[in-house]
């Protein structure tokens, strides 16, 4: 007797559908599955019989032949071990055919007959919504297919309850979510700006940082506080939109890194990687692609601690993704792309002993080495970053005033609100913040009055500021101007975007 | 014996190796000059143990031959350097009287004959952003009131002391460890180029001598000898500076010293000679009254500075000295986004510095 059931697979962050075909014939017993299955497959043929044989079902003794099509294209993981086993079911007459309902199975199977939880789920109905609405799945990943709207997810914890509620003719019972999806998610931090003391030009420019998103530089001795500001970073980024939300859930689904209860990533990621990373894996790869760390900080904080540290080879493959929000991965099995608009975040220290320019300690650096391990830093990596500056240590003095440090929430209103002018401004352009701007996009928004001008010439001589600084402070400028909510940028803009280019200054060594 | 030819056979004595000062002037004595010491005796030689080792006698026997004296006889046409020796006019005579003055000095740039009044200015290699600012400044103004400006072209307070006098276009002398065709150190390569067409560069040290650490401390005893003062910005307890204050004391000349911050260990060293009795210099007129130099009050000829009611403010913040931008702006409470662009303002006014590690600094020379 033959069943066909429906199920889904993944590549990168696409779904698509796949029919398990189950054939059971009289002869020698034996369990094939075709269709270039992998090798967590194949080993699903000893899950599902034990399985179907714990939850008090019978499994067959005879020639079963398994295929899912479409045959020409490679599956893995233990997704499907849920499609097989109702399959075996349905064709060996222990569950009645549905006729009204011929939902995605998707599942793994414990030997008990248990449904665990699968990776990628989100994405995939996103795919494949508008093939089929209907979907089977482990309990612990209803909260997370529920994101999908004009899905009607039937959520299961064993083989066995699901069998019994085909039986008894009613079907399995459609999930309800308890809370509605709102537009816009107001985020809890745990971590927040207040709890930084001092630092206060720091913070500013991190605020500037988060309203054009630009990416930044914080240069300063070990302990002065680099990665305690960077860490709280995404608490003052923009709110959050749904379909951003989608699309963070979407590849933290697909990289198995989705907690039940969280359904849906609802804050902006900060990830840090150490700085012995290779290649592939910040910016994603293995043989069947997995989302690398750029991936995952998609539309939040990617922190690269001790950049210096880092492999060259390392930085340089982050050029690329930087400029064009997501990452291509092609591999012998098929070419995958992953999101990754980001914002790039890191932190070095001065000189190689770390106090060069720090009140406290001597630094014990020659200029000529000072000189070459800022040299380290490639050009056009340095191009990246609109905004470098120095983040100082201070003296327990100076920090443990007593002045009260303002919270995350009242930044981020403010970086809001110059969001929005600048989504309003360009909403033709194809772009959304500043950062983003190309040189003759800056041309057209960033105009300087003659007074700007004059300053941005005399600042060139006085501070011997390098040309590249040029379009970058422009940008940094029409952010400055943004958070004042004024349309035109001002001198005084200006004067402060300068400030912001620590290492164009040539007191360096 | 010709003055000329003695001249010859003093360059040759001074470049054997084992051969300072001090034995040099013992030899010259004992022979009645330089050629005495070529036709001397190997016996008469050894007499002088133990201040001549027979090591030492050897090398001067070794280099008895013709092809070393043509060697000095084509460097006196060098187009490098001048060779300038203790018998010529040009050898400056403050040095001259010091105990073991260098037979032979090695020159490049201006004529070192004339360099009086010149104040040393010596400090530590390590130098806090304050300190390599203050020798610019005292650099700058000693130029400017004609007193020539000594150091020892090194990393830190005596490249700034340099660069200040280079820029008032005064004179200015720098005295190598190391022979005179060697850059040392290397980022100094454009202040030692600078300093062969607008200063004068000299070493007592034959040219092709590498930079041994052995040379400084002679080389300091040169720096304070070519000048009237000494001057020292900064210096640690152990810092090749307070070697230039020992040499200087034992010269007579007068020894100035900058307070400095009491937690700093960079003012150790100043603080401690001022408590033994240094000249404590808080201006360049506590110098230039020493010497003799009234400098005509030019008053505030500048123009008064046009500052707006907020740069006013930094402006007068920063008078005690450097300040940190997060004080500043507890100071002047000023929030911070107009803070940053006030202070551009003020360093494209040029009135105003930063340092690394965002520190504010007035510009003395505006």
């Amino acid at each position: 007797m033959l069943a066909k059931v429906k199920s889904a697979g993944i590549f990168g962050v696409e779904g698509y559908m796949i029919d398990v075909e189950v054939d059971i014939s009289n002869g020698l017993p034996v369990f094939d599955i075709v269709g270039l299955p992998d090798i967590s497959i194949r080993e699903s043929k000893e899950r599902v019989r034990a399985a179907i044989k714990n939850s008090g079902f019978e499994f067959p003794i005879k020639r079963i032949t398994v295929n899912m099509a479409p045959a020409d294209t490679k599956k893995e993981g233990p997704a499907f071990d849920l499609a097989i086993a109702v399959g075996i079911l349905i064709a060996t007459g222990q569950i009645p055919i549905m006729d009204n309902l011929d939902p995605i199975f998707l599942g793994e199977l414990s030997l008990d007959g248990t449904l665990k939880p699968i990776s990628g789920v989100l994405p995939m109905l996103l795919s494949i919504r508008d093939e089929n609405n209907a979907v089977v799945l482990p309990y612990e990943n209803a909260k997370e297919a529920s994101n999908v709207s004009g899905v009607t997810v039937y959520p299961c914890r064993t083989l066995a309850e699901l069998v019994e509620s085909f039986k008894n003719g009613s079907g399995p019972l459609p999930y309800k979510r308890t809370s509605s999806n709102s537009a816009v998610f107001k985020p809890s931090f745990e971590d927040d700006f207040s709890d930084v003391k001092g630092q206060n030009g720091a913070k500013r420019a991190l605020e500037v940082a988060a309203a054009g998103g630009h990416n930044i530089i914080l240069m300063g001795p070990p302990g002065s506080g680099k990665t305690m500001l960077a860490k709280r970073l995404p608490t003052i980024l923009p709110d959050l939109s749904y379909e951003e939300a989608l699309e963070i859930t979407k590849v933290y689904s697909v990289a198995g890194m989705l907690k039940e209860k969280e359904g849906i990533v609802d804050i902006r990621p900060f990830m840090s990687p150490h700085h012995t990373i290779s290649s592939s894996a910040l910016v994603g790869g293995g043989r069947i692609p997995t989302p690398g760390q750029i991936s995952l900080a998609h539309h939040g904080v990617l922190f690269l601690d001790e950049l210096l540290e880092f492999k060259k080879d390392v930085l340089e493959v982050l050029r690329q993704p930087l400029e064009d929000g997501e990452i291509t991965i092609s591999r012998a099995q098929g070419t995958a792309v992953f999101p990754c608009k980001f914002m790039l975040v890191a932190s070095l220290n001065p000189c190689p002993c770390g106090y060069w320019g720090d009140a406290d300690h001597e630094c014990t650096c020659t200029p000529n080495e000072i000189r070459r391990y800022l040299g380290k830093i490639s050009g056009p990596l340095l191009d990246r970053f609109d905004i470098h500056i120095e983040v100082p240590s201070l003296s327990f003095q100076k920090i443990s005033g007593n002045e009260k440090a303002e919270s995350s929430e009242s930044i981020r209103e403010r970086v809001n609100r110059a969001r929005e002018r600048q989504v309003l401004r360009y909403k033709e352009e194809g772009v959304f913040y500043n950062a983003q701007l190309s040189p003759k996009q800056i041309r057209k928004h960033c105009k300087m009055d003659n007074y700007g001008k004059n300053l941005m010439e005399n600042a060139y001589t006085a501070m011997k500021l390098s040309a590249r600084a040029y379009d970058r402070i422009l940008k940094v400028s029409r952010t400055i101007a943004d958070l004042e909510g004024s349309d035109n940028i001002e001198a005084n803009h200006i004067a402060e975007a300068i400030q912001y280019r620590s290492l164009d200054r040539q007191y360096w060594g | 014996m010709e003055k000329f030819e003695e001249r010859i056979y003093w360059i040759w004595l001074s470049q054997i190796p084992g051969i300072g000062a001090k034995r040099f002037h013992l030899l010259v004595k004992q022979f009645a000059g330089a050629y005495g010491v070529w036709l001397a005796p190997k016996g008469e030689l050894l007499k002088l143990a133990p201040q001549l080792s027979v090591n030492v006698v050897n090398e001067i026997i070794n280099h008895r031959k013709n092809e070393v004296l043509d060697r000095i006889f084509q460097s006196l046409n060098s187009e490098h350097y001048r060779i300038v020796t203790l018998l010529d006019q040009e050898y400056p005579v403050l040095l001259k009287h010091i105990f073991d003055p260098p037979p032979v000095l090695y020159c490049k740039g201006m004529s070192i004959k004339d360099i009086n009044p010149s104040i040393a200015i010596v400090g530590s290699r390590r130098s806090t952003g304050y300190g390599r600012q203050m020798a610019e400044r005292f650099g700058f103004q000693l130029a400017e009131a004609g007193v020539t400006v000594v150091s020892g072209l090194a990393r830190g307070i005596d490249a700034m002391s340099h660069y200040g006098a280079l820029k008032a276009g005064g004179k200015t002398v720098g005295v190598l460890g190391c022979g005179i065709d060697r850059v040392y150190p290397p980022e100094n390569r454009k202040l030692f180029s600078t300093m062969e067409e607008e200063g004068a560069i000299v070493s007592e040290y034959p040219p092709g001598t590498s930079p041994l650490a052995g040379n400084f401390p002679a080389r300091n005893r040169v720096i304070s000898g070519l000048a009237n003062g000494v001057l020292v910005i900064e210096a640690g307890l152990k810092s090749g500076a307070l070697i230039t204050v020992d040499f200087a004391l034992e010269q007579g000349r007068d020894v100035y010293a900058l307070p400095g911050n009491i937690n700093v260990h960079q003012s150790a060293g100043t603080n401690k000679i001022l408590k033994e009795g240094a000249k404590l210099v808080t201006d360049v007129q506590d110098i230039l009254e020493d010497l003799g130099i009234s400098q005509e009050d030019s008053g505030d000829a500048s123009e008064p500075l046009q500052l707006d009611f907020f740069e006013t403010q930094v402006y007068n913040a920063l008078q005690e000295g450097e300040r940190h931008l997060e004080e500043l702006a507890k100071d002047t409470k000023i929030e911070l986004h107009k803070l940053n662009a006030v202070l551009t303002m003020l360093e494209v006014k040029g009135i105003v510095k930063q340092m690394p590690g965002k520190i504010f600094i007035r510009n003395w020379d505006a």
